[in-house]
């Protein structure tokens, strides 16, 4: 199921927490939502799941809008919110059998789908256990297991991972770029690296805007606009090689990093050839290149650069 | 590991079996395995099924609801209808309401006054009582409700003090709690109607409040048949029922009480305060005030007073102001219905006694005369009802 977002809108008194967000989300997409504390990104999930209700424009869930349909996409969702509440007093099974049979989940398949999520979620160990008496990441494995309960095609995930040992957050991970390949996946983190492990799209929200929408790919070139790379010249005077790499055509800066062993960064224009002029001047001076490694923009700079301005 | 494996066993069998009686028709679960398998394509899955159990209606239903062409998860009621989210609610709330040490502690206090009264009235009912003969003598078993020799009251003056206690311990937290813990707005965000929870709610509290007083009501029938060996009538049976039925009703007032106030406070400490300040005034305070304000009016009880019917009538004010109290309301109605003896509440006056029978009432009469407090009770209990329901409608519930 496809979602489409219309110039969402949401006020929180005078604040606007979303400010005419559009996007669309296609089946099969995992779209990693990012933006700093407070830039609306829960608020846009949660009206999307129908959590809250829509302050103005539309949500489009499968052709059906949100304002109308509200109780009959609700089965369609499966929600993990931020602070992720459960009933502390009940046993995991008892909770994840009570979700399915209030999500329409029949009879029959209730404890089928239950011990499915069991084994997803690694809750084996812990199943029997109230709910009060777990860990937090056990308690957002509990979540997870709730938000799949019914099999749902559209997965909406506040931060899935937080609270979760290292080899969970891979396992879960790796459960959802599987579940991806099938339903429509929104997921929103602050851990950068997993949004590039995990999802195909990057949907960056500053302010209720959207300031940047692609893959980690194409945010990369639209953001680099220049090329970084750093370069270890060894049998060289530190002088000399300062004022001949300023020189090349195509460089714009040089710094050292630790001009006296031979290192140096180099930002130059992208695709001016620098690396082979760099090489030609080594090898008509004399010099030793050792390392000639180009530098990646790191998603972290990218998401700073676009939220801190 | 291997009970496990035998629960499953076991859930396999019951399903072959269930599969077998035409009233669940194509019932199965699908392996874990399929159940990958299958999502994708479900039609396929719908059609195979859709061929084998064409005259069942419950596939039908399926398939109609499939055909709406809004994807379809986890596929529903193969067979077998899934359970109404009402009823998933009032399941939940219910196993709550068992599980709850506040619950336990509560049913532990009733039991214990329940066979507490139930021991003195079985040595009471032993001695023969001086007073008119077949007045309340016909009406033997009725007594192990009412008899006490003065060391403990009988079983239904605790319940008229214990009932609210029970109504307002399994409503005071009823929605704060959720709104506090943020379970409230997760629990709405599945497909379930607001209402349904705090319908579900209520529901659940009165079933489980339904089944302890009347477990409770026939145990003490049980064990005042084995100890005094007279069964009860007809009559009394009957008695006995209603009496219960006006318990739980009792209680149902309190417990909308607390919910209302649950719905109206943030904080469950404030609405378990509230409801316990309005229980303590309406039945300890109110009326000592009725009784004090009374007295400032009260006319001058000389025989011309008496004659012209001014007493009777003052007399009948204060009745009537005492019973804005539903423990007013619920001791009249009790009173009158265990015993038959009772043939008006309030003030007799001459034209009531000219010419009546000292004999007990049929049941039917004495439910005619309590007919007034039983519709007190009943729309007190509503009016909480819509309050509270009216308000959480309406209650603004910002997801955290």
């Amino acid at each position: 199921m496809d979602i489409r977002i219309e110039n969402l809108f949401k006020r929180y008194g005078v604040q606007a927490a979303v400010d005419g967000v559009s996007f669309q989300v296609k089946t099969g997409e995992i779209l990693g939502f990012l933006g700093p504390n407070g830039a609306g990104k829960s608020t846009t999930m949660k009206m999307i799941t129908g959590y809250i209700g829509i302050g103005g424009g539309d949500i489009l869930i499968g052709d059906k809008s949100v304002k109308l349909h509200s109780a009959e996409l609700k089965k369609h969702i499966g929600y993990l919110p931020e602070h992720n509440p459960l009933y502390e007093e009940m046993p995991v099974m008892d909770y994840l059998r009570f979700c399915a049979e209030l999500q329409g989940v029949s009879p029959a398949d209730v404890p089928a789908r239950v011990r499915q999520m069991i084994v997803d979620c690694s809750l084996d160990a812990e199943k029997h256990k109230k709910i009060g008496e777990l860990s937090k990441g056990y308690r957002q494995r509990v979540g997870l297991a709730q938000a799949m309960i019914h099999d749902p095609e559209i997965l909406i995930l506040d931060e899935p991972t937080t609270g979760l040992d290292p080899n969970q957050i891979i396992e879960i991970r790796k459960l959802i770029r599987e579940l991806g390949r099938e339903k429509t996946v929104i997921l929103s983190t602050h851990i950068l690296p997993e949004v590039e492990a995990t999802c195909d799209r990057i949907l960056i929200i500053n302010k209720g805007r959207i300031v940047a929408d692609g893959t980690a790919e194409s945010l990369r070139r639209q953001a680099v606009g220049q090329q970084v790379l750093v370069v270890k010249i060894e049998d060289a005077v530190e002088a000399e090689v300062a004022a001949e790499l300023a020189r090349l055509r195509g460089v714009t800066g040089v710094t050292g990093i630790d001009a006296a062993a031979g290192s140096w960064q180099i930002q130059a224009v992208p695709g001016s050839g620098v690396p082979r002029e760099l090489f030609r001047l080594c090898v008509e001076r004399r010099w030793v290149l050792t390392e000639l490694t180009p530098v990646e923009t790191r998603l972290e700079d990218i998401f700073r650069n676009l939220t801190l301005n | 590991m291997k009970f496990i494996t035998v629960i499953s066993k076991e859930e396999d069998l019951m399903e072959r079996l269930l599969r077998r009686l035409p009233v669940f028709g194509a019932g199965g679960r699908r392996g874990e395995q399929g159940d990958l398998d299958e999502r994708g394509r479900p039609e396929e899955g719908s059609m195979r099924h859709g061929r084998e159990e064409q005259g069942d209606l419950d596939e039908r239903g399926r398939q109609e609801e499939g055909s709406t062409g809004l994807g379809r998860g986890v596929r529903k009621g193969q067979g077998e209808v899934a359970l109404h989210p009402f009823w998933v609610i009032v399941g939940k709330e219910m196993s709550d309401h068992i599980r709850s040490w506040r619950f336990i502690i509560l049913l532990s206090l009733i039991g214990l006054t329940c066979f507490g009264s139930l021991y003195t009235s079985l040595n009471n009912i032993g001695t023969p009582k001086a007073g008119p003969p077949g007045a309340n003598g016909a009406f033997f078993f009725l007594q192990l409700f009412t008899a006490t020799d003065g060391t403990l009251p009988s079983y239904v003056v605790f319940l008229n003090f214990l009932g609210p206690l029970l109504g307002i311990a399994m409503g005071f937290d009823a929605v704060n709690s959720e709104l506090n813990r943020g379970t409230l707005s997760r629990l709405l965000a599945q497909p379930v109607h607001r209402d349904y929870l705090l319908n579900g709610k209520f529901v659940a509290s009165l079933l489980v409040i339904a089944t302890l007083f009347f477990s409770l009501a026939l145990l003490m029938t049980g064990l005042g048949l084995i100890f005094i060996g007279i069964p009860p009538t007809a009559g009394e049976f009957l008695r006995v029922i209603a009496f219960t039925l006006l318990t739980v009703l009792y209680v149902a007032f309190w417990l909308n009480v607390s919910i209302l106030f649950s719905v109206r406070f943030r904080q469950p400490a404030t609405s378990a305060l509230t409801a316990i300040a309005v229980w303590l005034f309406l039945t300890v305070f109110y009326p000592i005030l009725v009784r004090l304000v009374a007295k400032a009016f009260a006319p001058d009880p000389g025989p011309v007073a008496m004659m012209d019917g001014t007493l009777a009538g003052y007399q009948h004010t204060v009745v009537n102001l005492l019973r804005f109290a539903p423990g007013q309301l619920y001791s009249d109605a009790t009173t009158t219905l265990l015993m038959p003896a009772v043939r008006s509440l309030g003030p007799l006056t001459m034209e009531q006694v000219t010419g009546a029978i000292p004999n007990p009432l049929p049941l039917g009469e004495s439910v005619l005369i309590v007919w007034p407090q039983l519709v007190g009770l009943v729309a007190a209990t509503f009016g909480c009802f819509v309050l509270s329901y009216i308000s959480f409608m309406r209650k603004e519930i910002r997801a955290r």
